[in-house]
């Protein structure tokens, strides 16, 4: 599994599943503690709070997004479309084949 | 041949006055009062509808027109099914030869299932027939399939035949890329009147006339007779960008078709699988029905992030998907097309 962070573009890779982590660090990924840190950089008055944001997860062919992971799509690619109004059928309609 | 001819009344427009000849394109000028026409049938194993824009004088000329595509669709898909042992097609697949001769119409529905190849990076391939019985009836379909050489080419070899090279063992399906494919084909052969729509089983292929409107209904597949929006193609002030030209609206879904829990026909050629997909449903507008076919499937394998980011990259007009969780959600260009 590959990870591509995309910044203000879109990712052009086959799946995108986006984890928004305000705080959650999904599975699998390593978080350095904050301990970890200070004794890099040196000393305790040094110490940096370290927060891992994950924003993409690229999936290969076949999987699903974890249980919970909400696939949501950029707000350019994607706008929700509302249950059309009350009218009459079209006469025209598109659907699966095999549809009666 | 199951058939019906229904008459609706379209917006009454002004404009100069003409004729019907088929096979001849109509001009692009506003057309006298039109009517809409229904003629349904079956064909390819599901519905087939004609609808026509025609003048009011020449209804009984439009559905006899109706009723001769709807004759050609069907010996068309007649070649080209894999429900019956005496097609083209399934000759070819039967075949034991490497280089096999095939007829124009095979030979041209397959040239295009290349070019939706090229175009979907893959993503269609009409060679999946044992994976798709598999996913039908079990995995032994497709055990002799697993090490097939899938490369495959149609080259002309004169003037009506072309030859289909391949491995033996290769078996094609041609069934939902040759939907919209007749659709379009359908279309062509109506080109005298002034706007028509070619319904195959769910594939349509439109062009509008001057001043005239199309609403197309997307299916929501969740309940029958529902929809998930109305997609409008045209306006009454005759939008230059709309009337006159082609387009294509199809679905694609893993939603009709199941054979179990995660079985569906809908195979993702990567894993060689049924797709394991958030997409129920894919609907495409694009500049043909053949084309929007294409990327209507290849939207529901990628999944909604990949398969909207997809789309956007290859242009079509428009996308409404039906995601797993029930949203419904669409490109945003295609809002300028929703009723």
């Amino acid at each position: 599994m590959r990870l591509a962070f995309a910044a203000g573009g879109a990712a052009t890779v086959s799946a995108l599943v986006a984890l928004i982590a305000s705080s959650a660090t999904p599975a699998g990924a390593a978080t350095p503690s904050a301990t970890a840190v200070a004794a890099a950089s040196g000393g305790a008055a040094d110490v940096t709070p370290v927060r891992h944001v994950t924003r993409y997860v690229v999936l290969p062919p076949g999987q699903l997004p974890p249980t919970g992971v909400t696939t949501t799509p950029p707000s350019t690619l994607a706008v929700p479309v509302a249950t059309p109004a009350p009218r009459p059928r079209p006469a025209v309609v598109t659907s699966q084949s095999g549809r009666p | 041949m199951v058939s019906e001819a229904t008459r609706a009344p379209s917006r009454a427009i002004g404009g100069g006055e003409r004729g019907i000849t088929s096979g001849r394109p109509a001009p692009l000028r506003a057309q006298p009062t039109l009517a809409h026409t229904t003629h349904a049938s079956r064909a390819m194993g599901g519905r087939l509808a004609i609808h026509l824009a025609v003048p009011a004088a020449a209804e009984r000329s439009g559905e006899g027109d109706a009723r001769g595509v709807a004759r050609r669709v069907n010996a068309w898909s007649a070649l080209l099914t894999r429900h019956d042992p005496a097609s083209r097609l399934m000759a070819l697949n039967d075949d034991p030869r490497r280089s096999v001769p095939v007829r124009p119409t095979l030979a041209a529905a397959l040239g295009w299932a290349k070019e939706a190849a090229r175009m979907t990076g893959g993503l269609v391939d009409v060679t999946l027939l044992p994976e798709r019985l598999a996913a039908e009836t079990g995995p032994g379909a497709a055990a002799d399939a697993a090490a097939l050489d899938r490369a495959w080419r149609v080259r002309p070899i004169g003037r009506r035949w072309s030859a289909v090279d391949r491995a033996p063992g290769t078996r094609f399906d041609l069934d939902g890329v040759a939907k919209g494919w007749l659709a379009d084909r359908a279309l062509h052969l109506l080109a005298g009147h002034p706007g028509a729509a070619v319904d195959a089983d769910g594939d349509v292929a439109v062009r509008v006339a001057p001043g005239d409107r199309w609403e197309i209904g997307v299916a929501d597949p969740r309940a029958a007779g529902d929809l998930l929006a109305v997609i409008a193609l045209g306006d009454a002030a005759g939008s230059s960008s709309i009337a006159g030209r082609t387009w294509g609206v199809a679905t694609s879904g893993t939603s009709v078709h199941r054979f179990g829990p995660e079985a569906h026909h809908l195979i993702d050629p990567r894993t060689r699988r049924p797709a394991v997909t958030d997409v129920v449903q894919a609907t495409v507008i694009a500049w043909s029905a053949a084309a929007a076919e294409a990327y209507a499937k290849s939207a529901v394998v990628l999944g909604a992030v990949a398969g909207l980011d997809f789309l956007d990259r290859a242009g079509v007009a428009g996308a409404i998907l039906l995601l797993a969780d029930g949203r419904v959600l669409a490109l945003p260009r295609t809002t300028a097309f929703l009723a």
